[in-house]
């Protein structure tokens, strides 16, 4: 029997926790009864519909609505002039942006009143790619600054201590550890590629299409409604709160399903323009009726994510393949914002990923803006683009070394007795495992070792179709910059429920949260609901994956671990002699038992009667719940420790193909990818993880490729026709769960499978097209077109 | 019609009256032709009457402006006065058959099945819209048993037509679920979700005529299927298991 009573950390055996349970809400996704954000119809809702600036820089001077407004139906024009808060300011940094928006009876109506707005813009000096705006004379994008390329700061440490933890921390615009200079001095083999470039569009989200607020506006209950596709709901809240002028508690948003991966799926974090929010509640609050701002795709492309990162990389090695020094510069294209996630590129680095022999390594990071749509992503957030950047260097590295590439990263990549190069002792907690081992998964799959055939094969390869094999390894990690708060109720007749805002991603989504708690309080899974997604619940990061399996683990266990002790000790009383320690005793489906005698069990009904009968002389409840006989409840909040950076995601990817060398076309796209979940709590949804990376990651260096109009920086890239996403016919993926228990980011022992997915699929598919033709594709997409340039036939 | 019970608001009431009236709102007056069945008499109970004491009122909204009327004949004066003389001819009604319900509905010429589905009928949870020009495949229904695209069938087209949506597959006497749905449940065919019910109409008009198919030809099939999750392996693997449960398991 396992002791539950301390956090096992995957060591089972479980009697849920590893089984593939179904969604909770999987009979309402197939029959038609999930309501996500665009799907809400309120009582007289009245329909917003926006005008968007044509030019990619440009100053609103004037703006005659008059025609607009005596159109029949509109209700509301709303424009910088006379929605200030809304539209912040009359300059507008990017093509697509919003200038006005018409509010009306019908959509048709308000379509057709933006067409009546006249608009008098100033056009200003703009700069749309990353390259052109860091040269001298670019026309600045952002107010009061000298130059778009901004180098930002990170860590510098010092003082390895006896742990293999740095002891020392300095901020200062070089990151990294020990001296580069006496590093490459030290190698015998140094390799260097310049120029590397990885871009990736997450495309418009298949479901958001608009944002709902409903503002009642009784004097006595001044409530206002959000509903939207948002994972950052309560960021979202307050953002929205503040610009309505509303108590924070006035404010409801509810998000019942969202994606993780599309779209602009956290609205009010890290777009101070965001204006799609505040639209829909200013409108809402003037006109007092539920407002849904509509958004056709081609304008939720607008508020989609774009990023590319540029670097050059220098690697320092011993001949037998160890590392010795590390020196990069990443320049990350921030768009027309000055927030941006260059610092995530060092997680590739001997700063995590390859922190096995490495002692030097110098990282500058940097920003570079332009006059694009909102930069940022939040798949990944530039460990993504970071990765390939690595991992393509590393298969120079290993072709200058004449090293297998699977095992130059297995010499390379953390490991269990290694040396970690960030400042936290919590840190080493979360185990360094699992590269090694899922190189060997993969390896093993693809049967590597006859496919890619050794350095020298590449050469022999002839013939119009040519197959090609490469690897890559993939790192990821989440800061624990929120917690997560979790109320875990159990009920008399044996069935529980969790209560939170937790978001539906990530290995601890839903179904993993409910696995948790039916684990822990010996309940079968389907006697649990989760209540979640509104602000209506306790806070929670949302994020179920990344941070979220750190903190929604843990929260979850310990509220369930309350409720179980509860239980547990009411039903002791019951029992004669009373038992001393609750150990003797656990509990099941039927009740409340003796773990020397199973067959003597207390029902719940008379359990759950012991609370209504402790109630002191006082009339006061003597126990911690005093909900009578109807509820026992858990609480528990918890926050991963100060700069924690958990959990650390590591896994492997191979992928194969055929490649022609006379069209440029690559086909026949196979991958095999696994990762080191610790343990897997419901391997479907790991699986669903796994190849959502494939897909995507495969996707974004394949296809994806974001085209501005070079004159007038408009998006012509604005569908999945030209953001052509993966679909069935284009990639097979095998999927590798590899478990090491033991990982103490969370009670089960899981890591996470979230953002890091994606991360080592564009440069396995760059290193499988060098072994494929011998063309290296050091910047994606890899295009039939750059592949035909890369073979001198262009 | 509106059928309002004051102080009790069923979800059936909110749809049948409010809810399809306002939907009115954003699509003209299509909503005083729905012909799901015979019109219902809106009932106000009210408290303040004494004690098993019930007043039976009807009320006519404009599905324009939500002005409310005591006659049908007040509502039709005040269209044609205020909105151009909104009210239909049965002449002028397009006919299907929807989840196994003749409907009749007044349509304009640029709308898709997918306007009528979702804003017309209500029925947003089913039948999905996403790319809204034949892309993505979440808006996929069944006609006369072939898998459309709802957003780019124009609602003319659907003149006689027999239309499945999601809402439609359960057995309609027990509530039991298709095995299409089942087979997705059970091998955790999305993700996010979004895509689940379009993929599931055409893994059943697929597997309707393919009853024992391949890895192969589920990927063929449901290539017009986007799921932007990447969830494509355990979707295929759902449409296995469908195909199983449909034989029989």
């Amino acid at each position: 029997m396992v002791d539950l009573y301390v956090p096992t950390f995957g060591v089972g055996p479980y009697k849920v926790i590893g089984t593939r349970k179904p969604s909770p809400t999987a009979a309402d996704r197939v029959t038609g009864k999930a309501m996500y954000a665009a799907d809400f119809r309120l009582p007289g809702m009245l329909f917003a519909r926006s005008l968007h600036c044509p030019h990619a820089h440009a100053k609103v001077l004037s703006m005659d609505t008059s025609a607009a407004e005596a159109l029949p139906g509109v209700k509301l024009v709303m424009n910088y002039f006379n929605f200030p808060k809304v539209f912040i300011e009359p300059e507008i940094y990017h093509a697509g942006e919003e200038v006005a928006a018409v509010v009306a009876v019908d959509i048709d109506t308000a379509d057709k009143a933006l067409l009546l707005i006249k608009v008098e813009y100033e056009k200003l000096p703009w700069v749309g790619d990353m390259i052109e705006a860091q040269k001298p004379g670019a026309p600045m994008v952002l107010k009061d600054t000298k130059s778009n390329m901004r180098i930002t700061t990170g860590g510098f440490f010092s003082e390895l201590n006896a742990a293999g933890l740095w002891g020392k921390r300095v901020t200062q615009e070089i990151r990294g550890f020990g001296d580069v200079e006496v590093g490459f001095k030290e190698s015998d083999v140094i390799v260097e590629v310049k120029d590397i470039r990885h871009a990736m569009t997450k495309g418009p989200a298949a479901h958001g299409l608009g944002l709902t607020t409903d503002y009642t506006r009784s004097e006595a209950n001044k409530l206002v409604t959000f509903y939207t596709d948002s994972k950052g709901l309560y960021a979202d809240r307050n953002k929205f709160a503040a610009i309505l002028g509303t108590p924070i508690g006035k404010a409801r948003l509810i998000s019942p399903y969202a994606s993780g991966l599309w779209g602009g799926v956290m609205l009010g974090v890290g777009n101070r323009r965001e204006r799609s929010g505040p639209i829909s509640a200013w409108a809402s609050y003037t006109l007092g009726k539920p407002v849904w701002h509509h958004f056709n795709m081609h304008e939720e492309e607008v508020r989609s994510c774009y990023k590319c990162i540029q670097a050059n990389i220098k690697i320092g090695f011993k001949s037998d393949g160890k590392m010795v020094a590390w020196e990069g510069y990443y320049l990350d294209e921030s768009g027309n914002q000055d927030g941006s996630a260059e610092g995530s590129c060092e997680r590739s680095t001997p700063m995590l990923a390859y922190n096995r022999h490495a002692r030097h390594c110098k990282l500058t990071a940097g920003r570079v803006a332009s006059n694009r749509l909102i930069v940022g992503d939040y798949v990944g957030y530039g460990t993504l683009h970071g990765q390939f950047c690595a991992e393509v260097a590393m298969d120079y590295a290993a072709e200058a070394l004449k090293i297998d590439p699977v095992e130059l990263r297995k010499i390379n990549c953390m490991q269990k007795g290694g040396f970690d190069a960030h400042w936290n002792t919590a840190l080493a907690e979360c185990s360094a495992e699992g590269h090694r081992e899922c190189l060997d998964a993969v390896s093993a799959t693809t049967n590597w070792k006859t496919k890619w055939g050794g350095w020298d094969s590449i050469k022999g390869k002839t013939g119009v179709i040519r197959h090609g094999i490469g690897v890559a390894i993939k790192t990821h990690t989440g800061g624990g910059w929120a917690g997560t708060a979790m109320l875990c109720k159990m009920f008399p007749d044996g069935s529980f429920e969790l209560v939170t805002s937790l978001g539906d991603s990530g290995q601890n989504r839903p179904q993993g949260e409910l696995m948790a708690a039916a684990e822990v309080l010996g309940l079968p899974y389907e006697r649990g609901t989760i209540m979640r997604g509104s602000t209506d619940h306790p806070y929670s990061i949302m994020l179920g994956g990344s941070t979220g399996t750190w903190n929604h683990g843990f929260a979850t266990w310990e509220a369930a671990m309350n409720v179980r002790k509860q239980v547990l000790g009411l039903g002791a009383e019951l029992f004669t002699p009373v038992p001393t320690d609750l150990n003797l005793l656990d509990m099941d489906q039927g009740g409340v038992f003796l773990k020397s005698d199973p067959t003597n069990k207390k029902t719940y009904t008379n359990v759950f009667a012991r609370l209504a009968s402790r109630v002191d002389a006082n009339g006061k409840g003597t126990f911690e719940n005093r909900a009578g006989s109807f509820e026992v409840a858990g609480y528990a909040y918890r926050r991963a420790p100060e700069g924690l950076i958990i959990p650390r995601e590591k896994g492997a990817a191979i992928w194969e193909l055929d490649l022609d060398t006379e069209t440029g076309e690559i086909t026949n796209l196979q991958c095999s990818t696994s990762d080191n979940m610790g343990r897997a709590v419901n391997p479907p949804v790991i699986e669903n993880q796994q190849t959502q990376g494939a897909h995507h990651g495969g996707g974004w260096a394949l296809w994806t490729d974001k085209t501005w109009d070079p004159t007038t920086g408009r998006d012509l890239t604005y569908n999945w026709i030209y953001e052509y996403p993966a679909t069935h016919m284009d990639v097979a993926v095998k999927m590798h769960i590899v478990e090491i228990f033991g990982d103490k980011s969370n009670p089960w022992g899981a890591t996470a499978a979230s953002e890091g997915q994606p991360n080592p699929h564009g440069a396995a598919i760059s290193n499988a097209i060098y072994n494929a033709a011998g063309i290296r594709m050091k910047q994606s997409p890899f295009t039939p077109w750059k592949i035909l340039e890369a073979l001198g036939k262009v | 019609m509106a059928e309002v019970k004051k102080g009790s608001i069923s979800r059936r009431d909110f749809i049948k009256g409010t809810g399809l009236a306002v939907g009115g709102a954003a699509i003209s007056s299509s909503v005083l032709a729905v012909a799901c069945g015979k019109p219902a008499t809106p009932t106000v109970v009210n408290p303040g009457a004494g004690e098993n004491t019930t007043t039976t009122v009807t009320k006519f909204l404009c599905p324009y402006d939500n002005q409310s009327f005591d006659t049908l004949a007040a509502l039709k004066a005040h269209l044609d006065s205020a909105h151009m003389g909104a009210t239909v001819q049965a002449s002028e009604l397009t006919k299907f058959t929807l989840n196994g319900t003749p409907v009749a509905i007044k349509i304009k010429e640029h709308w898709t099945l997918n306007w009528v589905i979702r804003e017309v009928f209500m029925m947003t949870g089913g039948t999905k819209v996403s790319c809204d020009e034949g892309i993505c495949g979440m808006c996929t229904v069944i006609m006369d048993g072939k898998a459309v695209l709802s957003c780019i069938v124009l609602a003319v087209e659907c003149e006689g037509k027999t239309i499945t949506t999601p809402e439609g597959l359960q057995d309609p006497k027990t509530g039991e679920l298709h095995p299409v749905q089942k087979g997705f449940i059970q091998e955790h065919g999305w993700q996010c979700g979004y895509c689940a019910t379009g993929n599931i109409m055409t893994a059943k008009a697929f597997l309707d005529k393919n009853p024992n198919p391949t890895t192969d030809d589920v990927r063929q099939a449901l290539s017009n299927n986007l799921c932007l999750c990447g969830a494509y392996e355990h979707i295929q693997l759902s449409v296995l298991e469908a195909a199983k449960l449909m034989r029989g398991g």
